[in-house]
């Protein structure tokens, strides 16, 4: 025989031999490069945005619609909130309504017998401004009373005798200062 | 419809699509599927020197890429791929036999240079150490498992010449890796 044959250890050895091995990254570019030379390959195709001027402007248009989208539905659920928060709150205010107008007119009895006592001792023209804002706050929760129930009697009594009393002041009005105005 | 992932395409897909319109990803799986083979053999073939091991890759690949297009697919991929590898180092071993000489051939001869005592070596280093020849033969036929009819055909070389060189090549390996004690008194 001519080539004799290789021992069991041998062809072991032989058999335990790497059968691959990778060679340097470098020489993939390197291939793909001398590749790309001779026009064998074609660049991996790449996405490229490639717009006409109006193309910019319509896609930068479409940029600030898109904010502005955003700006606005911010707003509204914002909107929303706030909504829902007054509304609670009027509804709390409707519940709390007979309460406060019971605060509000103790305020202004007390208010008017504190002006009664220091009626006495002060000057006219000293009391004219307290007489004058007292006077409008009855008349505009009068206003609101007959609002309120149109056929309420203490109301519309006090609204009448008021106009009746504003009628002759505005004549004597006519002759002296102008009135000072207190609104509500 | 669903594509198909590229390592899961066979070889004849990916090489169509470099073919036919030059698939950089496509030629990018090929070689990472195949390089690693080829690579190996070819620089095992060159004797170690990895610059001349990757110069032969990439002109392998560079004359399949050619070629592919006409490629019939008789033969697989790899098979097609390792013999245009091996040809190039065949024509790069001639080249370096014209620009120097076959100092190897004198360095080992049938015996093989004897080994020296501080010096160990291994298989592969052994196989390195072989003149073109023998080591081409030696690895074909025992690392790759070629026939010694591939080898005629592949390196172009009689039957008769293949086995021969096989002998003397397992041979000259032998003694490379024999002990040093045994080597001074074979």
């Amino acid at each position: 025989m001519h080539d004799d044959e290789l021992t069991p250890e041998e062809r072991a050895a032989m058999e335990a031999l790497p059968r691959e091995r990778p060679p340097d990254r470098a020489l993939e570019e390197r291939v793909v490069r001398a590749l790309r030379a001779q026009g064998l390959l074609e660049r991996p195709a790449t996405l490229r945005l490639t717009l006409p001027p109006l193309g910019w402007l319509a896609a930068a248009a479409a940029s600030v619609m898109i904010f502005a989208g955003g700006v606005a539905l911010g707003a509204w659920l914002e909107s929303r909130h706030t909504t829902q928060v007054v509304l609670d709150m009027h509804q709390r205010d409707a519940a709390e309504t007979a309460a406060l107008v019971q605060r509000t007119g103790s305020a202004y009895v007390s208010a008017l017998s504190t002006l009664a006592t220091f009626a006495e001792k002060a000057r006219p023209q000293e009391m004219e401004p307290a007489r004058e804002a007292a006077v409008n706050a009855l008349h505009a929760a009068a206003s609101q009373m007959v609002r309120l129930l149109p056929e309420e009697p203490v109301a519309v009594n006090i609204l009448q005798g008021m106009a009746r009393a504003s009628r002759s002041d505005s004549l004597e009005a006519a002759a002296s200062e102008p009135r000072r105005v207190v609104w509500f | 419809m669903t594509r198909t992932p590229l390592s899961s395409a066979d070889d004849r897909s990916l090489a169509d699509a470099v073919a036919g319109s030059g698939d950089e990803r496509a030629f990018r799986e090929l070689y990472r599927r195949h390089t690693p083979a080829l690579y190996q053999l070819v620089l095992r073939m060159l004797g170690g020197v990895a610059p001349d091991a990757e110069d032969v890759v990439q002109e392998a690949w560079v004359r399949a890429v050619r070629q592919l297009a006409k490629f019939r697919w008789e033969s697989s991929l790899r098979t097609w791929l390792t013999a245009i590898g091996l040809n190039l180092a065949r024509e790069t071993l001639r080249k370096r036999a014209r620009t120097r000489t076959e100092e190897i051939d004198e360095r080992l001869g049938l015996s093989a240079r004897p080994v020296r005592d501080a010096e160990r070596i291994d298989l592969e280093r052994a196989i390195a150490r072989l003149p073109n020849g023998y080591r081409a033969v030696l690895v074909l036929h025992d690392v790759e498992g070629f026939t010694h009819e591939e080898i005629s055909r592949q390196l172009q070389i009689a039957v008769g010449t293949s086995k021969s060189q096989l002998f003397d090549a397992r041979r000259a390996v032998r003694s490379l890796l024999q002990p040093p004690s045994e080597a001074r008194h074979a």
